[in-house]
């Protein structure tokens, strides 16, 4: 009967507290109903061999107490989908600000040292930002009343959202991004002499370069990335849709660019102020602040678009509706 | 072997959507847990003590049973029998199942 007893113990450990006692005692009256049986059927006393019988017919104690329990979930089926969509746009965002932030840091910092602590702290920040969520989605959970699912009459199949095509691209826009990455790869590296400031003094026109030669440091890289716009642009332009091999390829295109913009912040001065020599020392002087910060304002704002574009496609990769299969039909 | 496997969760599966209706309609007179076990056994229906008894809660908490406990000898013993409610309801699905097993019975037979 020690037996009984343990098992009991053990099944009210895992059973919640409302009811435990009464739970119990109901399954102690089964349990020795049970023997009783045995006992009768044996045409003796009951003893260990019979009693260890009868609980392993009536089960392991943790799935007895489970049974008496609704399921319970950290993060249930209600919530799981939303969960599992904000883990994988947050921990993309994370990848991204690293990668910008590598780009940034790469003009002080030596590139393998740099690579390793960027992959250190992208761990960290994944595991941290994971941590959050899953314990936001878990408070939410338990607090969040459950909602009553709608009665299939109240339901009108007209109140179904539109479908957003979003494989489907926009043809012009694309023709126009292949010239203009055309005309700048020409221009940047064939007709660099182009990219001048033009003047007149004393009635001759006179011509400086624009950039510095920082700037044409980075024009090689840029120029990467121009070809590789023109080969998603052609691409696009044959497919007519966005297949998750070539959104993955956008995502690899605008990382890097990412990745050169915030390598362009965070470097030398780009405009060779030097160009407008036209006025005195100290207007020179304020020029040059004001065109440096005026450039590297719109850098920042080619950042933040470059980001959030980024952001979009990831989130459209995401989206159940946006499968290769559905891009098919499209 | 997986085929048993698959055949025995989906038998479980369609063992369990009658439990129910058996219960409520084995306890039109009042009974222990032990005793439904082995009558519903004896009649034919063999049914797992660890879906019955919380089962016989789950009931109860919808309002389709009643128990309370009583004591014989030195044994407390727990009680069920079919609520109002839950007689009413009875009477719905058995009419229900009659149709069920109409329509299989007419599917399986083609």
């Amino acid at each position: 009967m020690q037996l009984i007893e343990r098992y009991l113990a053990e099944v009210g450990e895992n059973l919640p507290r409302k009811n435990r006692g009464d739970i119990l005692a109901e399954i102690r009256s089964n349990l020795e109903d049970a023997l009783e049986s045995r006992s009768q059927a044996a045409g003796r006393e009951a003893d260990e061999e019979m009693v260890v019988d009868v609980l392993k017919a009536y089960g392991k104690p943790e799935k007895v107490a489970q049974g008496y329990q609704e399921p319970r979930y950290l993060i249930g089926p209600r919530l799981y989908p939303i969960f599992w969509l904000v883990v994988r746009i947050v921990l993309s965002v994370l990848v991204i600000l690293s990668a910008v932030r590598f780009g940034i840091a790469l003009a002080s910092e030596p590139a393998v040292d740099l690579a390793v602590k960027t992959i250190a702290d992208l761990g960290a920040g994944c595991l941290s930002a994971l941590g959050n969520i899953v314990f936001i989605f878990a408070i939410l959970e338990l607090t969040l009343p459950k909602w009553k699912e709608k009665d299939d009459e109240d339901w009108d199949p007209r109140t179904l959202k539109a479908i957003e095509i979003d494989g489907r691209i926009n043809v012009a826009g694309s023709i126009v991004e292949i010239v203009l990455g055309l005309v700048a790869l020409l221009v940047f590296n064939f007709y660099p002499n182009l990219l001048v400031i033009a003047y007149t003094r004393d009635g001759a026109w006179i011509t400086a370069p624009l950039f510095t030669e920082a700037f044409f440091r980075y024009v090689p890289f840029m120029s990467i990335i121009w070809i590789a716009e023109i080969i998603k642009n052609i691409l696009l332009l044959r497919q007519r849709v966005f297949s998750p091999g070539l959104r993955w390829y956008a995502i690899g295109v605008s990382i890097a660019s990412l990745v050169l913009i915030g390598m362009i912040i965070s470097g030398p001065a780009i405009i060779n102020v030097q160009s407008f020599n036209i006025i005195d020392v100290q207007t020179m002087q304020t020029l040059s602040t004001l065109m440096d910060a005026i450039v590297r304002g719109a850098l920042v704002i080619a950042l933040v678009v470059e980001s959030i574009e980024l952001i979009t496609t990831i989130v459209k990769m995401f989206r159940k509706d946006d499968s290769p299969i559905f891009e098919k039909k499209a | 072997m997986e085929q048993d496997n698959l055949f025995n969760n989906i038998t479980l599966e369609l063992r369990r959507g009658v439990i129910v209706l058996a219960v409520l309609n084995h306890l039109q007179k009042d009974q222990y847990g032990y005793s439904i076990l082995k009558s519903l056994s004896e009649q034919g229906l063999e049914v797992d003590q660890g879906t019955l008894y919380p089962l016989l809660r789950r009931l109860e908490g919808q309002g389709l049973l009643q128990s309370s406990w009583r004591v014989e000898g030195d044994r407390p013993r727990r009680y069920y029998v079919i609520s109002p409610t839950g007689a009413s309801l009875l009477e719905r699905m058995k009419d229900e199942w009659n149709r069920l097993v109409e329509t299989l019975n007419r599917m399986l037979s083609d």
